[in-house]
């Protein structure tokens, strides 16, 4: 396994694994911007196993498993390897599909992974219908570069780094530039915040957080609201959200949004339970 | 081709008129997933191998562009 020093070798391991023409597989939509980052920061490594180009992606205590695969049976052939080589450390793999029982889910867990957590997408079609109850208090505003060092904090304070791809400070930053971080504040703190991304027709909610000590005094709402409010004119606006978050899969759909037959499998080779 | 792209586009992402866009990827009509779907339904349609170095946003955001980089699998227009 080698460390990744070019965004050519993401390039690359698309055309090796394509060129086979064996019903070409992958788990990697990582955006081209992402890779760059993990490459400048020398946390992505590389490893041919076969017919399948593995990217590791390494972090604190886990290691993200990305594949191009020229076939969904060479990976099942190639990821023993890949285990075998990756000793005892932590592996997560994230499947995005939009079929409920895939079979790269299978070729896993046949390899000793199990589910740690799933996410469905929801969306809700057509300009939003803003609630005219709506009146957004003085307490809603946008984050200033002075909160990214308290939000960052929130968000792996609050938030499982395994089940989702967590910002880091640069990130955070450039949500900011854009105005794309709402926060709700409450006796001067960071009481809750919504970060989004608004596009000319889609609005994509990133993260939604109300912190424990000021739940249930409607802040959530009254982000969600002005969030809506702020893509009232796109045409879909979409998020994922983890299949067992009930309470928040009811909230969703009583403001009109529907789960798309599109998941995430968040898959585990440890026995961690996901507890956030 | 453009209409059969159209066509694809459509299967792709069926809320969408992309012929009324200029910007697929800004314009937030297509994502990384969506990418990579619609390089395999290229791929089968016009039996070609579209390869990992054209597989950047730049060369899928707009008509013009799939249709620039169709032609150089000698995809005729």
């Amino acid at each position: 396994m080698h460390l990744v020093y070019d965004i050519s070798s993401v390039n690359n391991a698309y055309s090796f694994a394509k060129n086979f023409k064996k019903r070409f597989n992958t788990n990697c939509f990582v955006a081209t911007e992402q890779f760059v980052k993990l490459i400048d920061n020398k946390v992505l490594y590389e490893t041919t196993i076969g017919e399948v180009v593995f990217f590791i992606k390494k972090n604190n205590s886990f290691s993200n498993v990305y594949y191009y695969a020229a076939s969904i049976e060479e990976l099942s052939l190639a990821l023993p390897q890949l285990i075998i080589n990756m000793g005892d450390e932590t592996l997560i793999v994230d499947i995005v599909t939009k079929d409920e029982l895939c079979k790269e889910k299978e070729v896993f867990e046949l390899n000793g992974f199990s589910s740690y957590t799933s996410l469905v997408r929801m969306s809700s079609m057509g300009s939003v219908d803003i609630s005219d109850t709506h009146i957004p208090t003085s307490k809603l505003r946008n984050a200033r570069k002075e909160d990214v060092l308290e939000i960052h904090g929130l968000l792996m304070s609050f938030f499982d780094p395994r089940a989702e791809q967590l910002p880091d400070q640069e990130d955070l930053l450039l949500w900011i530039e854009q105005d794309s971080i709402l926060l709700y504040e409450e006796q001067g703190k960071i009481a809750g915040f919504i970060i989004y991304d608004l596009k000319t027709t889609t609005l994509y909610l990133r993260y939604w957080f109300v912190h424990p000590e000021f739940r249930d005094l409607k802040i959530g709402s009254q982000l969600f609201k002005e969030f809506l409010k702020r893509g009232q004119h796109t045409q879909r606006q979409l998020f994922w959200v983890i299949q067992t978050n009930e309470n928040a899969i009811k909230r969703y759909l009583h403001y009109g949004f529907k789960a798309e037959k599109m998941y995430n499998f968040v898959l585990i080779n440890k026995h961690i339970k996901y507890e956030k | 081709m453009k209409n059969k792209v159209l066509d694809i586009l459509h299967e792709v992402r069926s809320e969408f008129d992309f012929s009324k866009s200029s910007n697929f990827i800004e314009d937030g009509m297509l994502d990384s997933f969506d990418i990579v779907t619609l390089v395999t339904s290229l791929d089968e349609e016009f039996n070609i191998s579209i390869k990992g170095t054209d597989i950047v946003p730049e060369n899928f955001n707009s008509l013009e562009r799939i249709s620039t980089l169709l032609s150089t699998y000698g995809v005729e227009s």
